[in-house]
């Protein structure tokens, strides 16, 4: 059988449409992961009241340990019979943030249990509050800590957006799954499939190399 | 009252950890200007009572007034530390603020300086501890001695009149140890209130006005620096003593 990577070029601007697409729903459902991550990371690294802490973990526990496809089939499908409707875009974003917010959480949660009680202490000492400590002492220096797992994250993130292909969006694996059906040229169209999702993954290898070469500039 | 005349008292505390009890009924009291040497044998109690002091650690019972002020809930000890230094063993420098800003934060965040004011009290803190030339450096990037040296200067600006220290040179190797020392001999110069916790009995002698010894949890003996190493007759405290040379 003969390859043919026309088809590949040929079908340039469709990929290119579905990238974006499959960027836009990363990207946002990312910043959103990133925000629930954060705000549910801090909370359970502190004192907090039973009921919240044990809220707060169930979220966690449940959304790591059901698969991604159910959760998106879910939000999609599974809602609207309780009256919760919404577009497949949203459910994407939705379902995407609320499993990676899951799992981001825990590196927070990590980063911040990483820096040493005595920083706390210290800060006590010279007189900040809870807050004042945690914004200007212990935060700072979680985030070192959490921006490799964070931006891995990110990655994972950007790949398991191939999932929501499953609820109707035509992003880069459906696009890629629509073409081959046109083409039938399985060889040519998964491997460019393949190199897109790479250029993205290792674009953000890349940028958080930078991120983490920036705050390299102190050590403990 | 006869209490505000203290700057620090402290009425027969109690402190345990789980069922193991650390502090059995501590009292003390501590005036402007004094400077106090704590020793005693590890584990003791020595570090918990100056942690309990400025209310890092919770005690079971028993009263720790500052300024006339109970200290009996968070508000209360925030209001207190901002009258009590302290200065850690390893010393507990902000790594991700340069030498300069690990004493401007404080002052903006707690002080509420305004930036200007803020860096002109760091540096002149930092003349002081001899570090003007490291100001711009982060402090993995010191030797102990000057990180500790910075940690003093940081304890300073929020002008406290008493600073706790726990061990501020048992990190350090003796030559590096001189020159903390030195520096909280001009500490003592200017009059502040000291508690120092401290193996180094040549050093605490010379600068303590009284010195006690803790033993299990309890004030076993308190004295002028000359009656406790070599007047007292007290058994357990020569014990300590004998071993302490021993070792060095
Ligand atoms: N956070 C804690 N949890 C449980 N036990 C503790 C804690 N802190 C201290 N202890 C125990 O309390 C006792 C007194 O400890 P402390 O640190 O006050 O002794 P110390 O006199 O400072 O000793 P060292 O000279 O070794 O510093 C020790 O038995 C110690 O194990
Ligand atoms: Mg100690």
């Amino acid at each position: 059988m003969e390859l043919n990577f026309n088809i590949v070029i040929n079908n340039l601007p469709l990929f290119w449409q579905a990238t974006q697409i499959t960027l836009k729903i990363a990207v946002l459902a990312f910043a959103f992961a990133l925000l629930i991550a954060f705000i549910v990371g801090v909370l359970r690294s502190y004192n907090i009241p039973a009921i919240f802490k044990l809220l707060l973990s169930a979220y966690v526990e449940i959304f790591r340990g059901t698969p991604l496809l159910i959760q998106l089939f879910f939000i999609y499908y599974g809602l609207p019979s309780v009256g919760i409707i919404m577009d497949a875009f949203t459910a994407a974003v939705i379902g995407l943030a609320l499993n990676g917010g899951a799992y981001m959480s825990e590196s927070v949660r990590a980063s911040i249990l990483s820096v040493s009680k005595g920083q706390e202490e210290a800060a006590y000492s010279l007189g900040y509050s809870k807050l004042e400590a945690i914004w200007h002492i212990i935060l700072p220096q979680a985030f070192r800590v959490a921006i490799p797992p964070l931006m891995n994250g990110f990655s994972s993130m950007l790949k398991e957006t191939s999932l929501v292909s499953v609820i109707s969006i035509t992003e880069l694996t459906r696009t890629g799954n629509l073409i081959y059906s046109r083409t039938l040229k399985p060889f040519e169209v998964y491997l460019a499939l393949g190199l897109f999702y790479f250029i993205m993954t290792f674009s953000v290898v890349l940028l958080a190399k930078q991120i983490e070469l920036k705050e390299k500039r102190w050590t403990l | 009252m006869d209490v505000i005349n203290n700057l620090i008292e402290i009425k027969e505390i109690y402190k345990s950890f789980g069922d193991q009890p650390v502090l059995r009924g501590v009292s003390l009291t501590i005036s402007a200007g004094e400077i106090l040497g704590v020793i005693g044998a590890s584990g003791s109690g020595k570090s918990t009572l100056i942690r309990c002091i400025n209310g890092l650690e919770d005690i079971q019972s028993g009263e720790i007034i500052v300024k006339g002020q109970y200290m009996t809930n968070r508000r209360n000890s925030r209001e207190a530390r901002k009258t009590i230094g302290m200065v850690f063993q390893n010393f507990n420098l902000f790594p991700h603020f340069t030498v300069l800003e690990n004493i401007t934060n404080p002052c903006r965040v707690v002080k509420k300086m305004n930036s200007k004011n803020a860096e002109i009290m760091a540096r002149t803190l930092l003349q002081k501890v001899k570090l003007e030339d490291k100001m711009y450096q982060y402090p993995g990037t010191l030797s102990g001695g000057e990180k500790q040296r910075v940690a003093i200067a940081r304890a300073l600006a929020m002008e406290p009149e008493i600073i706790l220290f726990d061990e501020p040179t048992s990190a350090l190797d003796p030559e590096l140890a001189f020159e903390v020392f030195d520096t909280i001999k001009l500490l003592a110069e200017d009059g502040l209130a000291m508690v120092i916790v401290s193996h180094q009995i040549g050093f605490i002698k010379n600068l303590a006005h009284r010195i006690i010894f803790i033993d299990d949890g309890r004030i076993s003996c308190l004295g002028t620096p000359e009656y406790i190493l070599n007047n007292n007759n007290n058994a357990r405290l020569q014990d300590f003593l004998i071993r302490l040379r021993e070792n060095i």
